[in-house]
């Protein structure tokens, strides 16, 4: 790969893992990093990762990391020549997009015509079914009378879902098992949606049921070349959440590697495409797959891709913004996927309680090393997580040669991990790897829906070595284990303490 | 120098003591039963100690201020409580007339002011954090006896935001 720096310096406007994880690709580079922070995340890891830090205040997201104005400004005077966006935050944002490269700076993704037309779902969709990419049989528009629609259900196939087509959460939508249902369930949603949204226009869509989430990792240059880095799995998801997502999929063999990958190149190709992208697909038993949507920026779950590549993303990224050709960039890289490589998604929230998110000081954190083992992490001990923002605080990736030795070192990997004070996910994931379900490669993506006791650790009786624990960290002191406020200092007089701090729960509560 | 704490454990209070046994030892009295120990802390601040030959490793951090803790052991998290008197449960809710933010996050609404009754069930404050919304309700009839919190407040977790002085309370 090239190695002459493709900027000065850039601005990464993001947070967290990803903001880190960019820093360090920009610095392998060689070149300088501008990062952004708001008043919430004075102390945050990413705060201290790149070489100049701009403080653009307010805590909430809205007042901080999407304020368009205050990102330009901070690249303005940092004299960054180029925007990196990370994913959530701006990244999809076309306006965005097209003001970043009004100020005459680079925003490094696609075009803003590219996300306009990406972005809607419909309109992806038209893409998609002109680039010959199979989408999900369905129908959306207007129809004579019920014996039209009853032949345009029965020429989709059931089962099949009827939608509401100014829908969402699920109102007005019904799955549709059988044709002579079809009539019943088409009125009742129109009734629904009616109510829902005073509109009763309906969609109908066939249903790909049990389906897997296999997307196609892309990258396109300025000269019109796009390429595909091959599939990542993600079919373990909770509401539309990925939760552990892997490369390769356990069920694309090379025929269907190429068969996905030439598809969203084509799909990329149609729109003039450039830089990362994913085309996500619902991939059904039969090992047919349908195009969902399209990503337009740098995934979460990137890591996977690299790990079995060997090609760094980021590194492209940057060098495909400033003008380099994919083909010289990639010259001599086999990108043929070797062994295995999972990530899980280390999240502060509460699995056994609703998955409730958290927030509040992470008071030990213990992050695994060894062979094969990559954290991104965006957090620090003592760090404070705040409440504004996505709660992921950090990725956990390993690579094995193969999936049943990737899926071990997971589990070895998140045994190490500590992130204490508040509440993780942690412990979930490692349940969730070691279930047999998973541990087969016997994905779909209703799996955690349908095995919602993994939510829970097994009820066990507390083995005496955790209280021992307990009670030693306090005895032997030291910086780490050692407790904050007066509750759980270690005291010459354990017994006066607790009267006092029940006194002090009896008379108010006031800290 | 006795170490003594009191955690929650399954619904009971257990009781545990931590005295020094010379050098690296240490006597941990669980309750009732005895385990003699030899403990270090590693260089990184985790807790290394051996039970009967039996090496573990583990990373003990506080959840909060209020003397609750985690111990990470054998790749699982244990969430000790401290055990606290019969009023004023650490969770909140739960039949106790102080209801605390469940997570760290921002007051949306406080329905009632000191010295108003409520019922049991009535909701008296609503907590918002990361576009979710959490309901506080009232565990005990009562009058409230005080106000912790405003709309608005960016309240921690545990942060007492209304209490509530049961009715017919007997001392």
């Amino acid at each position: 790969m090239a190695s002459t720096p493709p900027f000065r310096r850039v601005l990464v406007a993001n947070r967290g893992e990803i903001a880190v994880r960019i820093c360090r690709g920009l610095r392998e580079c060689g070149v300088e990093s501008v990062v952004v922070y708001s008043d919430a995340d004075r102390d945050a890891a990413h705060r201290f990762a790149g070489d100049i830090a701009v403080p653009i205040g307010g805590h909430a997201a809205s007042e901080s990391y999407l304020v368009v104005d205050r990102i330009l400004t901070a690249a303005r005077e940092t004299g960054a020549e180029a925007i990196h966006p990370g994913y959530g935050f701006l990244s999809e944002n076309a306006a965005f997009a097209r003001a970043v490269d009004e100020a005459g700076l680079v925003f490094i993704g696609p075009k803003a015509e590219s996300m306009e037309r990406l972005g809607s779902k419909a309109e992806a969709r038209a893409v998609a079914v002109a680039a010959d990419v199979p989408v999900v049989p369905g129908f959306d528009g207007a129809l004579p009378d019920d014996a039209a629609w009853q032949a345009k259900a029965d020429e989709i196939g059931y089962p099949l879902m009827v939608k509401a087509s100014a829908g969402g959460g699920g109102k007005g939508m019904r799955m549709v098992a059988r044709s002579e249902d079809f009539l019943d369930a088409l009125h009742a949603g129109r009734r629904e949606a009616l109510a829902s949204f005073g509109d009763d226009r309906m969609l109908l869509e066939r249903r790909v049921h049990p389906a897997r989430h296999i997307e196609i990792q892309m990258m396109g240059d300025h000269h019109g070349d796009v390429v595909s880095f091959h599939e990542r799995e993600c079919s373990v998801q909770r509401r539309h959440q990925k939760v552990l997502e892997e490369a390769p999929s356990p069920v694309v063999d090379a025929a269907l590697r190429t068969r996905m990958g030439e598809a969203a190149i084509r799909l990329a190709k149609s729109v003039g495409y450039r830089n990362a992208g994913t085309c996500e697909f619902l991939v059904d038993g039969a090992g047919e797959f349908y195009f969902l949507e399209v990503n337009t920026r740098l995934q979460v779950e990137h890591p996977v891709t690299e790990c079995v590549t060997g090609v760094d993303l980021v590194h492209l990224q940057l060098q495909v913004a400033a003008g380099a050709r994919l083909a010289d960039l990639l010259d001599g890289v086999d990108l043929t996927p070797r062994g295995h490589a999972i990530e899980a998604r280390i999240y502060a929230e509460d699995p056994a309680n609703g998955y409730l998110p958290a927030a509040g000081r992470l008071t030990r954190v213990d992050e695994p090393t060894g062979p094969g083992i990559r954290v991104d992490s965006g957090v620090h001990g003592g760090a404070e997580v705040p409440v504004h923002y996505d709660p992921m605080l950090a990725k956990l990736i390993v690579w094995g040669p193969d999936r049943a030795s990737a899926c071990r070192r997971m589990v070895q990997a998140l045994s190490d991990s500590a992130y204490l004070g508040i509440p993780t996910n942690v412990d979930f994931l490692k349940r969730v790897v070691e279930d047999s379900r998973f541990r087969d490669g016997d994905l779909r993506t209703d799996m955690l829906d349908m095995e919602p006791d993994l939510a829970k650790p097994p009820d066990e009786e507390t083995p005496d070595e955790v209280l021992v624990a307990a009670v030693l960290a306090q005895a032997l002191g030291g910086v780490h284990g050692a407790a904050t406020g007066a509750a759980s200092m270690p005291t010459n007089d354990g017994a006066a303490l607790w009267q006092q701090l029940t006194g002090f729960r009896l008379f108010g509560g006031v800290r | 120098m006795t170490v003594r704490k009191e955690y929650s454990v399954g619904g009971e209070a257990v009781r545990v003591t931590c005295d020094p046994a010379g050098g690296d030892g240490y006597v941990v009295r669980v309750g009732d039963r005895v385990h003699e120990v030899e403990a270090h802390r590693t260089p990184t601040g985790a807790l290394a100690f051996t039970i009967g030959g039996k090496t573990f490793l583990a990373a003990v951090a506080p959840i909060g201020s209020k003397g609750d803790t985690h111990v990470r052991i054998d790749g699982r998290t244990w969430r000790l409580k401290a055990h606290v008197g019969r009023r004023g449960g650490a969770a909140g809710g739960g039949g106790s007339g102080v209801l605390e933010a469940p997570m760290t996050g921002t007051v949306l609404a406080v329905h009632v002011k000191a010295g108003d009754t409520v019922e049991v069930g009535q909701t008296v404050a609503v907590v918002t954090a990361m576009k979710m919304e959490h309901k506080l309700a009232a565990g005990v009839a009562g009058t409230v006896a005080e106000v912790g919190a405003a709309p608005g407040d960016t309240v921690e977790q545990g942060h007492v935001v209304v209490r509530i002085e049961p009715a017919g309370e007997v001392a």
